[in-house]
């Protein structure tokens, strides 16, 4: 398969920093994937904590997120592969902020529907 | 700076690199399976509602919940050996090429694409069972 053209300008990193990439890459993908999961099973084994259309809503919700967060890792993983190509400085990402209020709101939506359960 | 200082990668890396970058994407597969084990619940238990329903084995008739299921299910097994074949390619490439040179360590680009792209790809497979588990629900 053809390599990206960014593959072939600059200078190849220290490949300890190419696997670092690559791992923290992996571990973004395994969160993806962890919202998969979560997104399954909160539809399959708590069928009575959220009305059944209103379920269904914020497990593609949490489902949607982890497709698009797939994709923005890859996109870091090149933007930061690249940056160490040029070595420029490592871009500045808003995922982990992206991430920290996706949580932060699942959890609050989450806690209200358990209190608002009849 | 003398050899003594820098040590040649090839013979130990002291962070275990590649080690640690292997089982990335062994914990990486691990957490796909679970997200498939999943979608495979919601299949059996689609074809288990068919069965209860069905007054004999013999006009056993599969609703097109339990087909469309079965579908998500093969689409979540396909994803599954993609990623498994994915994975196993990048740990061979990481051990030979460690053993070459050390050098050419750094991942193909379209791994990290491909393997992106799968978790896209099951992300829709799940999204479908979840529409199409929810008269279970109900």
């Amino acid at each position: 398969m053809r390599e990206p053209a960014w593959r072939r300008t600059g200078s190849t990193p220290d490949y300890r920093f190419s696997l670092a990439n690559e791992r923290t890459f992996l571990a973004w993908i395994r969160t993806a994937l962890a919202l998969l999961a979560g997104a399954v099973a909160l539809d399959q084994l708590a069928p009575e904590f959220a009305p059944g259309v209103l379920r269904v809503l914020l497990c593609m919700a949490l489902a949607g997120i982890g497709a698009v967060l797939a994709i923005v890792s890859y996109r870091r993983w090149s933007a930061q592969e690249q940056a160490m190509r040029h070595n420029r400085e490592l871009p500045h990402s808003w995922m982990m902020m992206g991430m920290s209020v996706v949580v932060s709101a699942a959890a609050l939506v989450f806690a209200v529907l358990i209190l608002l359960r009849p | 700076m003398s050899s003594a200082v820098d040590p040649a990668p090839i013979d130990r890396d002291p962070g275990l690199q590649p080690e640690r970058t292997a089982l990335a994407w062994r914990r990486t597969l691990l957490a796909a399976v679970v997200t498939d084990l999943l979608i495979w619940r919601g299949w059996l238990v689609s074809l288990n509602r068919d069965h209860k329903a069905a007054t004999g084995l013999v006009d056993l008739d599969f609703s097109a919940h339990s087909i469309g299921l079965g579908i998500c299910a093969a689409m979540a097994c396909v994803v599954t050996l993609v990623l498994v074949a994915a994975a196993a390619l990048r740990i061979r490439l990481l051990h030979s090429s460690h053993e070459r040179h050390g050098d050419d360590l750094a991942s193909p680009a379209w791994l990290p694409a491909l393997c992106a792209g799968s978790v896209v790809a099951l992300a829709a497979t799940a999204m479908a069972a979840i529409v199409l588990g929810l008269p279970a629900g109900l």
